[in-house]
């Protein structure tokens, strides 16, 4: 009687294990790639027996290797925080920007571009006061999408879902208004800024993001069995025992700092937190602790190499990187709705 | 340790890049530029074979287009510059981002800050600055700051006053509104430097204009760039526009079109610019 | 030891719901709620649940006030079969019923629990199947061996723990509707307390140990179904002539009108 079901099972979770060795090789495939090429052309041997030489050495570590990482950890963020969000609003369509946490990011840098003149800082601090000024507007933005929620009385999902859409709008218009009042230097580094890009990754600012990103993900993967029961309907969720307003708080807050974090650093990046829990779901299953695993390797492994896409293909220029994830990502946005409607 | 050191000489070379200099370059053999008005100084200086790359902006002369690019001048990529091999760096005061500077210091790159300053001066200083940077000394040099010197006086005895011709500088129209300079831009800055009064007053930046705003600034001239001209379809469209054919510009045909990177470039071109302007706007 | 309603009411803006409820249930049995639309039996079921709050009075789970009980450790004590939401993602059949696992204890208990329940619900041929594609009466009967799942237990436990219902036969066929009604009373031998809100008059004089009728948020009735189930009373609550006869074959009551 044991053989009969410990057996489907184990083959079960073998069969599962075999997909996701399948993901971590995928991302570490990915991580030597995006190390090893790149404009400057680095020998990886040559670093490792100390024939490199300085200059090799410093792109490496210093413009490469920050770079490489904030991708590989922004593309893990966005795509967690996607699939928790999809899950929190049982919505195959939800992401952090509708939510309007990138919009509340691009909110605070912005302020900071056009304010921060008034402000006389040191040109040294200049790069660190951007990202902090970005993680303050997502926070802030989750804030007031919290309280406004709170005020109304009610959590819903849809209640939700509306105040993110007017807190997008109102974003809109704050950012808008930036662009009137700011002087042609601040207006057109703001609109470059707003095209998202790994260029500007440092180790200073890097290393702290990549703090908040880890802490806030962890939360996040902490969600897996109350992202389940929420699934059965909120009501039923808590009949399994799930405290309901505590978990929603602390995925939503945990997405805003998870997806603040890159963005303060990256600009907007976008289709990522939309597409790849598709993509985790469809190779592993729709249980989350699938999913959000899956997330975050797929997530890691497709920003690191979009990102060594928009940077090698057109030498010595760059693309920005979102240009490289809209294009795979809407015509795979369309087929999931193509196969949404046929079955 | 290695990068306790390695992250404090970053935040060194942070503070020192906050400091423009003319400081001579070691090997200014391969120069990668980033600013329009730098390459036409390049190129203005007969040093021109020095340039292995240049930015989205460094549109003039037409040979700088067939040039490697490295990008927009304040979204520049440091791999790709450095894939080039250059051994200077030279470009416009707002290149950037400050990130990317930042990274090409710590490589030890030689990275020069050229300082703008929308005046006739400003532009003799720039080009100085790139003369001393590349160490030139030769008789070439001499004689073509000569030749700058001497615009420069030529625009000096040009001077705003009370009788001066009022005008507007409109780069762009854009959904039907003129987007004119006002205070602290280059255009303002070239005005001045032909003698010409900004009838722009009380805006800062460049700002979108409605019909009525023109029609109350009502200049003595209207300056165009020949990119606005085309985007309106033609002078005579522009004369048609109710914003414009209101204005004393518009009623005594006082409408000028100029290239718009030599009036507002800020390179050696400008200086004749201005002077041009400052010709057809003083005589009655 | 009880689920018990202590003079409780609830309303919503000016609309009372539930009026000044007496109502308890113990372990072993099974108790049935009727009555008309509107009665206020869905919303006795939730306080119960612990998740609507009471105006007035107090829901006490083993002498306990239930608003003092935190909802994990509620959850394994009494389970809640509602009627079924839209689940938007893909899961199978053998997922779902695994969201009713609330224990702590190993993975092997927890599969062996699984497959028990699976095969003992008799789902075992639609275990591997997406759920969105079954039918309503199919997903039912699936909800329902989730909800056994969360009651259940390595050994016999003489812990009091409490199914609640829903209307869970709403879109089954007669066979499996049957089946789950007769399955309430062997749930109820495991020490458990079944209260089960039905609109079928028949099944419940037919299945269940006591009765409650309700109406206007009130307890009209109480007692063994022979009692509650008087004509003259339901023709009243009901608002249409409605006759009971003793079918002495089949032993059992017949409520028509």
């Amino acid at each position: 009687m044991m053989r009969e079901w410990v057996l489907p099972s184990l083959i079960g979770v073998k069969f599962k294990s075999g997909k996701f060795v399948g993901l971590g090789v995928l991302l570490v495939a990915s991580l030597v790639a995006g190390l090893s090429q790149g404009a400057v052309s680095i020998p990886l041997l040559g670093l490792v027996n100390g024939s490199a030489t300085e200059l090799e050495q410093i792109v490496f570590a210093e413009i490469r290797a920050p770079r490489v990482f904030l991708a590989g950890f922004v593309g893990a963020s966005l795509a967690l925080s996607g699939a928790v969000l999809q899950g929190l609003f049982r919505n195959p369509l939800a992401d952090p920007g509708l939510i309007g946490v990138s919009s509340g990011a691009a909110v605070g840098a912005i302020s900071m571009i056009v304010l921060g003149a008034a402000l006389s800082i040191p040109d040294w601090a200049e790069a660190y006061v951007m990202p902090l000024a970005a993680m303050s507007g997502a926070m802030a933005v989750t804030f007031l999408l919290y309280s406004f929620a709170n005020y109304f009385g009610r959590f819903s999902v849809v209640t939700i879902l509306l105040v993110g859409i007017a807190l997008n709008a109102m974003a809109g218009v704050v950012i808008g208004l930036f662009q009137y009042v700011s002087d042609d230097a601040q207006l057109r580094t703001l609109v470059f800024w707003l095209m998202g890009s790994f260029s500007r990754a440092q180790w200073a600012s890097v290393l702290p993001a990549i703090g908040v990103m880890v802490g806030a993900s962890l939360v996040l993967l902490r969600q897996v069995k109350n992202l389940d029961r929420l699934q059965l309907g909120e009501s039923e969720a808590y009949y399994l025992g799930v405290d309901v307003p505590r978990a929603k708080r602390h995925m939503i807050l945990c997405s805003a700092a998870a997806v603040g974090a890159g963005v303060s650093l990256t600009g907007i990046i976008g289709f990522v937190g939309l597409v790849v829990p598709h993509l985790a779901r469809l190779f592993l299953g729709s249980s989350h602790r699938l999913t959000l695993a899956g997330s975050v390797l797929i997530g890691a492994s497709l920003m690191i190499l979009a990102d060594l896409l928009a940077r090698t293909v057109m030498v010595p220029e760059e693309l920005p990187v979102s240009l490289v994830t809209n294009a795979i990502g809407a015509p795979f946005f369309l087929w999931l709705i193509a196969r949404a409607a046929r079955s | 340790m290695r990068s306790i050191v390695l992250l404090l000489s970053c935040l060194m070379a942070q503070q020192l890049l906050a400091e423009e200099s003319c400081q001579r370059a070691s090997d200014p053999s391969r120069i990668a530029i980033a600013g329009g008005s730098i390459t036409e100084v390049l190129y203005f200086l007969g040093e021109e074979e020095r340039i292995v790359a240049v930015d989205r902006t460094s549109n003039f002369p037409q040979a700088a287009l067939d040039l490697p690019q490295i990008g927009y001048v304040r979204g520049l990529s440091t791999e790709g510059l450095l894939s080039l091999k250059p051994t200077l760096v030279l470009g416009e005061d707002d290149m950037g981002p400050p990130e990317v500077l930042a990274q090409l210091t710590q490589t030890g790159i030689d990275t020069v800050r050229v300082k703008e300053v929308h005046t006739a001066q400003g532009i003799l200083n720039k080009v100085r600055c790139v003369a001393s940077v590349l160490s030139l000394e030769n008789a070439d040099w001499v004689a073509a700051e000569a030749r700058l010197v001497s615009q420069l006086n030529a625009l000096e005895s040009v001077t705003v006053s009370k009788q001066s011709p009022t005008a507007i500088l409109v780069l762009m129209f854009q959904e039907g509104a003129a987007i004119a300079g006002g205070e602290n831009t280059s255009a303002d800055g070239m005005l001045r430097m032909a003698g010409i009064k900004n009838a722009l007053v009380d805006v800062k930046g460049w700002k979108p204009l409605s019909a009525e705003s023109l029609i109350k600034a009502n200049p003595d001239y209207l300056i165009l760039t020949e990119r606005a001209v085309s985007a309106a379809g033609g002078l005579d469209k522009v004369y048609q526009n109710p914003g414009v054919r209101l204005t004393n510009a518009g009623k005594h045909q006082h409408l000028v079109q100029m290239d718009g990177m030599s009036m507002l470039g800020f390179g050696p071109r400008t200086l004749s610019a201005a002077l041009s302007l400052s010709e057809i706007t003083q005589e009655k | 030891m009880s689920l018990v309603l202590d003079r409780v009411s609830y309303s919503v803006k000016d609309n009372i719901l539930v009026s000044k409820m007496d109502l308890q249930v113990s372990p072993g049995e099974v108790l049935g709620i009727v009555g008309p639309n509107g009665a206020g039996k869905s919303t006795v079921l939730k306080l119960l649940a612990g998740d609507l709050r009471p105006l007035e009075g107090v829901v006490m789970l083993e002498g306990n006030n239930i608003e003092t009980i935190t909802p994990l450790q509620l959850s394994l004590y009494r389970s809640f079969m509602t009627q079924t939401a839209h689940i938007v993602f893909d899961f199978t059949v053998r997922e779902i019923v695994a969201m009713g696992w609330v224990q702590n204890i190993d993975a092997f208990t927890k599969s062996k629990a699984i497959k028990e329940i699976i095969e003992v619900c008799d789902i075992a041929d639609l275990s591997e199947r997406r759920f969105n594609t079954l039918s309503g009466g199919e997903q039912q009967r699936v909800q329902f061996a989730r909800n056994l799942l969360q009651l259940w237990r390595p050994c016999a436990s003489s812990k009091p723990r409490y199914l609640l219902l829903d209307e869970p036969t709403a879109s089954m066929d007669m066979r499996y509707e049957l089946g789950l009604l007769n399955h309430l009373r062997q749930t109820a031998g495991h020490f458990i307390g079944v209260v089960i809100v039905i609109h079928d008059l028949n099944l419940a004089a037919r299945f269940m140990d006591r009765l409650i009728l309700m109406n206007h948020g009130k307890v009209i009735a109480e007692g063994a179904p022979e009692v509650v189930l008087d004509p003259n009373r339901l023709s009243d609550v009901y608002q249409t002539p409605i006759k009971v006869e003793r079918n002495d074959l089949l032993d059992r009551l017949l409520v028509h009108s």
